[in-house]
């Protein structure tokens, strides 16, 4: 079986990616309108819709950089795997019902849409639409680029595509992603998520298995052996320290709720009572993902440091090392190809969210109304896949700009959503020149940290920062303006 | 007290405690060092322990991150400016959940003190309360969202009333 390890790893790509374009056929026979390709026609069941929210969460960093950050910092990241009961509770008790609510009244089809349905101020919509822009390239861009270096990887492998460029395999990686985008819209997303999902938790606990059993003593010996070489790494704050962990756990657990690419995701489901069975199945879902994430991340520590592996080239080698060195063949196929169902998945929600912000919310506030919308949300998904592809590109020869968004994606989400959407939905004082102000602080703040690459002392990270800055902001301007008339019906949803 | 005062006084306090937490001196490395041997590893450095003033704020940030977490929480479950009878459920849960948040801060301390010795279950004892304790704690506030929708997230009433709402705005919308 071993020699043909890599055959069935292209096998069960390939599969994969064939799988991906069935999906985007049959997504296209059920997308007749935007309000199709942006919301699903508001018509997910509970499990479509749990799957989709844990996996958009995941995306391919609980496969690559997860275990990656454990070999690296040991237990430091596993609270961001900790957190996802309370976190998902978090999400679901702000948004599940107001949120969910309030996107069915104005019959929304954006986030953007229902923050302009809640504050009638054409400026917050704008300010969050660019938000989540901003965000969306950065992320998009480290997707692609992800998507065509591991694709390369495995080509390369192979004796037809050995001399394999970079460009080529984006080539390819984002025609199927642009494909099956172009065509089924959110639809096909979020029905590759349910897909990926199933990938991922199958992979997940026969990754542990594997995990447990790779030293003779179990994970109690594995953890012994980490303790040996350094206590911290295995103690509850990895090598981290105590404050970076905890501000961590504020990040994922509060800034969750204001990642427009999963909350979106909960405007979605056909009926608002499906919340309360959606969240037990997003927990569970992500609880088993994280068992890859947390497991190869430790055994490949444990490995190193006891002298069974040699030292890897870069942190993020540990998931693809365990998979190639340790990982029974078929296995090491299902969970590459969970990789690229995670990355794709991943990239089409951002995809998803880019387009309505360029093509539906930005032109809304400048009270413009754009005709053969569903042909438009088709072409701008296109042109940002080929604008994000050139610039992951670009940006792979030419520094670290891409790595530099990307990681500045989910705190520029959670400071600049959170207080406007996450506090403001669910408080009725909230007022938009609160709201304005707040997204416009937390972008300044995270954009300043991050390109100027201050270092924030004990490992507090920069987004929890500018998180609980702009929250401040936002409860104390929206205290001394004065109060707003609210849309009588939206108050009355908001009452609830 | 109003829930979003209470996170209000509590946003502040943690400012309070960020700003404190940098004009004091931080513990050597305390987010942690190179590796001596691997060049991809980190090792820790110092504990936040190893000095009282760091110690006291550390965990005071923890404090303040979990509480705002379960504040959150709480005001997402008011339904007509009041909490009603869920209001001991949520008490319940925020102080199991602060209160695991405390043993595992308090283990960690006596893991540095005794020389890194206790395991259980296969983890180091203070990774035990967060693997097994800090993970599984929450679990209230999920049964409390499943098990109580209809009674305190969204009634069958409200649903209903919901429904009137949107009808009437579509009505008025068409005509």
């Amino acid at each position: 079986m071993e020699e043909f390890r890599n055959p069935i790893i292209l096998s069960a790509v390939a599969l994969y990616m064939i799988l991906c374009v069935g999906v985007g056929i049959w997504a296209l026979r059920r997308t007749k309108s935007s309000h199709d390709f942006f919301m699903a026609g508001r018509d997910l069941g509970i499990m479509v819709t749990a799957f989709a929210v844990f996996s958009t969460t995941l995306s391919g960093f609980g496969f690559v950089g997860g275990p990656g950050l454990v070999y690296r910092m040991g237990m430091s990241s596993i609270w961001m795997v900790v957190i996802a009961v309370l976190g998902f509770s978090v999400t679901n008790f702000l948004h599940g019902k107001r949120l969910r609510l309030l996107s069915e009244l104005g019959d929304s089809k954006s986030l953007p849409d229902v923050v302009f349905l809640r504050y009638n101020n054409n400026t917050t919509r704008v300010l969050i639409a660019v938000a989540i822009i901003l965000g969306v390239f950065g992320y998009l861009a480290t997707q692609i680029l992800a998507m065509s270096v591991v694709l390369k990887d495995i080509l390369i492998e192979t004796e037809v595509f050995s001399d394999i460029s970079l460009e080529t395999s984006m080539a390819i990686s984002c025609s199927i992603l642009v494909f099956y985008s172009v065509t089924g819209g959110i639809i096909a997303s979020v029905y590759t998520d349910l897909i990926q999902g199933g990938v991922m938790i199958v992979a997940a606990i026969l990754i542990f298995l594997t995990v447990m059993f790779t030293f003779d003593g179990g994970i109690t010996e594995m953890n012994q052996v980490i303790q040996a070489d350094d206590p911290a790494a295995i103690g509850p704050w990895g090598t981290l320290g105590m404050v970076g962990c905890m501000s961590w756990l504020l990040m994922f657990g509060l800034g969750g709720s204001g990642q427009p690419h999963v909350i979106t995701k909960l405007m979605m489901n056909k009926k608002v009572s499906d919340a309360r069975h959606i969240l037990p199945v997003s927990i569970l879902g992500y609880l088993f993902s994280g068992l890859l994430w947390i497991g190869i991340g430790l055994v490949m520590r444990a490995l190193v440091v006891s002298g069974q592996h040699p030292e890897l080239a870069s942190a993020d080698e540990a998931a693809s090392q365990f998979l190639q060195h340790y990982a029974h063949p078929v296995l090491a196929g299902i969970v590459f190809a969970g990789l690229f169902a995670a990355i794709m998945s991943t990239a089409d929600a951002f995809l998803n969210i880019g387009t309505a912000a360029i093509m539906h919310d930005i032109p809304k506030a400048m009270g413009k109304t754009i005709k053969n919308d569903l042909q438009w949300a088709r072409i701008t998904t296109v042109i940002i896949t080929l604008i994000a592809a050139v610039f992951a590109l670009w940006a792979s020869n030419n520094g670290d700009l891409v790595a530099l968004l990307g990681a500045f994606g989910w705190g520029t989400f959670a400071a600049a959503i959170v207080p406007v959407v996450t506090l403001g939905f669910n408080w009725r004082r909230a007022t938009a020149i609160a709201a304005n102000v707040s997204v416009v602080v937390s972008l300044l703040i995270n954009f300043v940290a991050k390109i100027g690459k201050i270092q924030i002392p004990y490992g507090i990270d920069v987004g929890a920062l500018s998180m609980v800055v702009a929250l401040i902001l936002f409860i104390t301007i929206s205290y001394i303006t004065k109060p707003e008339k609210l849309d009588p019906d939206v108050d009355a949803v908001m009452e609830m | 007290m109003k829930t979003i005062n209470i996170i209000f006084v509590t946003l502040l306090f943690f400012l309070a405690v960020i700003i404190a937490l940098f004009i004091g001196d931080p513990p050597a490395l305390v987010t942690g060092q190179p590796h001596p041997e691997y060049k991809t590893m980190l090792k820790g450095g110092e504990s936040i322990h190893a000095s009282t003033s760091t110690n006291a704020l550390g965990y005071l940030f923890g404090l303040c991150s979990t509480f705002l977490l379960c504040l959150f929480m709480t005001l997402g479950a008011h339904r007509y400016g009041r909490l009603g009878t869920i209001k001991p459920w949520l008490i319940f849960g925020t102080v199991l959940y602060l209160g695991v948040y405390t043993l595992t801060y308090l283990s960690d301390a006596a893991y540095v003190d005794q020389n890194h010795q206790a395991f259980f279950m296969g983890w180091p004892l203070p990774t035990a309360w967060m693997i097994y304790a800090m993970w599984f704690a929450p679990v209230v506030f999920v049964a409390l969202y499943v098990f109580g929708f209809r009674d305190w997230i969204l009634t069958e009433e409200d649903e209903a009333r919901f429904t009137e709402i949107l009808t009437q705005r579509r009505t008025r919308r068409a005509d």
